[in-house]
C-alpha cells in the first residue's frame, strides 16, 4: 500500500493523472514481464554461445545418423541430408553468431558515437564533412556492399565478418546522435558547464554524453540484430567462409539440400526460430534501456526512502 | 563612487547571418562597482542577454564583437583583466573563478541525469583538481545550506527540486569559487512571484555577505526597483538611461524609462492609470537613425529623428540618459543646482 502511495505521489512528473496510479504501476509491471522475458532468452542465448560447443552430442561436421531423420530421442532436432545432427550445428553454431552480432554492434556503436557526437559538438565544416560521410554510407544499400567487402576479403571468418557489418551499420546511429547532441550542446547546463571551465572532453564525455546513453544502447541492440541478420544473410548467400558454423550457414546448408522443398523443417526452422528470438530478446530489453538509464523514471523502479 | 570591478567600455556586437547583419548591442558603456548590485532592464531583443553573453565570452559563432573593451579588476594590486582578450587556459581559468553566471532555465540549466552534488562538485575540481573528495563533499554540503537548500539534496537529480530549489542550486553552482562578479540573466523568470522573491532575499543576503558583484538582467523593471543599488534601461541596443535606483523611480529623465515604469502598478501609491507603450522596438537589421526610441515617443522633436542624442550626464553627474528632451531634468550639471 505504501508502495501505491508513493508511485501516486510520482505522478506528476511522469504525467499520469493521480487517479490512474494504480494502473501506472500495472504498467510498470508489464513492461517488467517484457523485459525479464528479454533478459532470460538472451541469457540463454548467451550461456549456449558459452558452452554450446561442449554440450553438442555429436561433431556437427561429421555425420552421426540416419540422413534427414526427423526428431528422434537420439537426435532431438533430426538429423541433415548428410546425416550430421541439427541439435550440435545449432549449438555449435550459436556462438558464432552471436560472437558477430555483438562484436558488430559494439563497433558500430563506437564508430557511431565517434563520428555522431564529434560532428554534432563540433557543427560548422567538421559537421558537413562528417555528415556526408553518414549521408553517403546510409544510402548505399548495406547488404551489397557486405558482400562485396566480405568477398574481397579472402576467406572472411567470423571476426571479419563482423568488422564488415559494422563498418556497413553505423550511419544511422551516428545521424540519431549527431541529432540528439546538436540539442544537448545548446541547452543551458551545457553551456554553464562550458563557462564554468569544464573541459572540452569533459563536456563531451560527462555532460553530453550521459544525456544519449539510453540512444547508445539502443544503437548497441538494434545494430546487433542487425548483425545477426546481415550475417544470416551472407552465410544463405554462401558468402564468406561457410565452414565455420552459425545460425546462417545452416540456412545455407539447408537451403543448398532443398530442404523445404522435401519438407525437412526440423532443419530449416531452428536456426530461423533462434534468430528471431534473439531479435525479439534485444528488442524487448529496448523497452527497458530508458527505464533504467533515465533518472526520472528509474525512481519508479528503484523506491528511495 | 565604489571601486569599479566591471568595467564595460563602447561594447558593440553584431549577429551575422545570411540575411543581414543585426546590430544587437551598440556601444554600451557600464561600470559594475565592487559589491554592487546593478540591474540591466529592457525588453524582449534590446540586447541584455546579447550583453551578458558578450561579457562572459558565451556569443554564438554568429555573433561578434565589432568594438569596445570588457575590463574586469583585479581587487588590491589593481591588476586589470582584458576579458575579451583572454583565450584558451586563461578564459578557462578566469570564468567561474572571477566572474560566473547564473542562467535562465531553472528547467535546462542543470544536467538531468547527474546528481546535484556532482555537478557542484564538478564545478569546483574544473578549478581546482587537487581538492579531495571528502572535501568536495562537505564544500558541496555547506553551498546548498548557503542557498538555503537541504544538504540532503547533494544525492538528488534536478527533476527531484523544485523550480526554486534548481534556482537556489544554480545560484549556489555561480557562487562556489566566490567570483567578484555574477551575471544574472532573468535568473528568476520561470518562477512565481512569491519564490521569485525569496530567491531575490537570498541573494541580497548573501551579497551583503560574500561581497560579490551582480549584473541583473531582467525585463522586469519592477523587480528591480527593491533590488537593485543602479539600474539601467537598454533600448535596442543602447543604454538609454542610467541612475540611482532612488532617483530613477522619482523622476525618470528618458521617455522610455517613463513608458517602462507607467506601465505597471504600483503596490502602494495611490490607483493610477497604467499607460504601456505604443508601437514595439525598431527592426535592428536595419540602422537606425537618430534616437531610437522617437517613433513611439511622445514627445519627440525634429532633432531626435536626425540626430542620435548622446548619453550626457544630468544633475549631479551620477545619472545619465541619451535624450535632447529629458522629462525632468534639463541637460547639463549646471542647470541642476537648485
Amino acid at each position: 500500500m505504501t508502495s501505491t502511495a508513493g508511485v501516486a505521489s510520482l505522478g506528476g512528473s511522469l504525467e499520469i493523472t493521480p487517479a490512474g496510479s494504480w494502473s501506472s504501476r500495472l504498467r510498470f509491471g508489464h513492461l517488467d514481464g517484457k523485459v525479464a522475458t528479454g533478459l532470460v532468452v538472451l541469457g540463454i542465448f548467451v550461456v549456449l554461445a558459452i558452452v554450446g560447443p561442449t554440450l553438442a552430442p555429436y561433431n556437427p561436421s561429421a555425420g552421426s545418423g540416419p540422413d534427414l531423420a526427423p526428431p528422434s530421442w537420439s537426435h532431438l532436432l533430426g538429423t541433415t541430408q548428410t546425416g550430421q545432427d541439427v541439435l550440435s550445428e545449432l549449438l555449435v553454431g550459436t556462438r558464432a553468431t552471436l560472437i558477430v552480432g555483438f562484436v558488430a554492434g559494439a563497433i558500430s556503436v563506437l564508430l557511431a558515437v565517434v563520428v555522431g557526437v564529434t560532428a554534432g559538438y563540433m557543427g560548422g565544416v567538421g559537421d558537413e564533412v562528417l555528415s556526408l560521410l553518414s549521408n553517403v554510407f546510409l544510402v548505399i544499400p548495406a547488404l551489397p556492399l557486405v558482400i562485396v567487402l566480405a568477398g574481397y576479403i579472402k576467406g572472411a571468418g567470423t571476426l571479419d565478418v563482423a568488422v564488415v557489418i559494422a563498418v556497413t551499420g553505423w550511419a544511422f546511429g551516428a545521424r540519431v546522435l549527431r541529432a540528439q547532441t546538436l540539442s544537448i550542446r545548446e541547452r543551458d547546463f551545457v553551456v554553464a558547464a562550458r563557462m564554468r571551465g569544464e573541459r572540452l572532453w569533459r563536456l563531451v564525455l560527462f555532460e553530453v554524453l550521459p544525456n544519449e546513453r539510453a540512444l547508445v544502447l539502443s544503437a548497441f541492440l538494434l545494430t546487433s540484430v542487425f548483425a545477426v541478420l546481415t550475417q544470416a544473410s551472407l552465410a544463405f548467400l554462401g558468402v564468406g567462409s561457410i565452414s565455420t558454423w552459425s545460425w546462417g550457414t545452416m540456412l545455407y546448408w539447408a537451403q543448398n539440400a532443398e530442404a523445404f522443398t522435401i519438407g525437412a523443417w526440423w532443419w530449416y526452422v531452428p536456426p530461423g526460430l533462434c534468430i528471431a528470438l534473439f531479435g525479439m530478446s534485444l528488442g524487448l530489453l529496448n523497452f527497458a534501456i530508458d527505464e533504467q538509464l533515465n533518472p526520472r523514471l528509474r525512481v519508479l523502479a528503484r523506491r528511495r526512502k | 563612487m565604489v571601486e569599479p570591478v566591471l568595467e564595460v567600455r563602447g561594447l558593440s556586437v553584431v549577429y551575422e547571418s545570411p540575411g543581414g547583419k543585426t546590430q544587437a548591442v551598440s556601444d554600451v558603456s557600464l561600470l559594475l562597482g565592487r559589491g554592487e548590485l546593478v540591474g540591466l532592464a529592457g525588453e524582449s531583443g534590446c540586447g541584455k542577454s546579447t550583453l551578458a553573453l558578450a561579457l562572459s565570452r558565451l556569443l554564438p559563432p554568429t555573433g561578434r564583437v565589432t568594438s569596445g573593451q570588457v575590463l574586469f579588476h583585479v581587487g588590491g594590486d589593481g591588476e586589470t583583466v582584458d576579458v575579451l582578450g583572454l583565450s584558451g587556459e586563461q578564459l578557462r581559468l578566469f570564468r567561474w573563478r572571477r566572474m560566473s553566471m547564473v542562467f535562465q532555465g531553472a528547467m535546462n540549466g542543470l544536467n538531468p541525469v547527474m546528481v546535484v552534488g556532482r555537478q557542484l562538485a564538478d564545478a569546483i575540481s574544473a578549478h581546482d583538481s587537487a581538492v579531495s573528495r571528502a572535501a568536495l563533499r562537505s564544500r558541496c554540503c555547506e553551498l546548498l545550506s548557503m542557498v538555503g537548500v537541504d544538504p540532503r539534496h547533494v544525492r538528488s537529480y534536478p527533476h527531484e527540486l523544485s523550480g526554486g530549489m534548481r534556482q537556489r542550486v544554480m545560484l549556489a553552482m555561480a557562487l562556489a569559487l566566490e567570483p567578484d562578479v555574477v551575471l544574472m540573466d532573468e535568473p528568476t523568470t520561470a518562477l512565481d512571484v512569491v519564490v521569485q522573491h525569496e530567491i531575490l532575499d537570498q541573494v541580497r543576503a548573501l551579497q551583503s555577505e560574500l561581497e560579490f558583484a551582480v549584473l541583473f538582467i531582467t525585463h522586469d523593471l519592477s523587480l528591480l526597483l527593491d533590488l537593485a543599488d543602479r539600474i539601467a534601461v537598454m533600448y535596442a541596443g543602447r543604454i538609454v538611461e542610467e541612475a540611482p535606483v532612488s532617483e530613477f523611480v522619482a523622476s525618470p529623465a528618458h521617455p522610455y524609462t517613463a513608458g517602462l515604469l507607467g506601465s505597471f502598478p504600483s503596490l502602494d501609491g495611490p490607483p493610477q492609470e497604467l499607460s504601456g507603450i505604443p508601437g514595439s522596438p525598431p527592426d535592428l537589421r536595419h540602422p537606425v537613425v537618430g534616437c531610437a526610441f522617437a517613433p513611439r515617443c511622445p514627445y519627440a522633436e525634429e532633432d531626435c529623428r536626425a540626430d542620435l542624442p548622446p548619453l550626457a550626464a544630468l544633475g549631479r553627474g551620477d545619472r545619465t540618459a541619451s535624450c535632447f528632451h529629458p522629462l525632468v531634468l534639463t541637460l547639463g550639471p549646471s542647470s541642476h543646482d537648485s
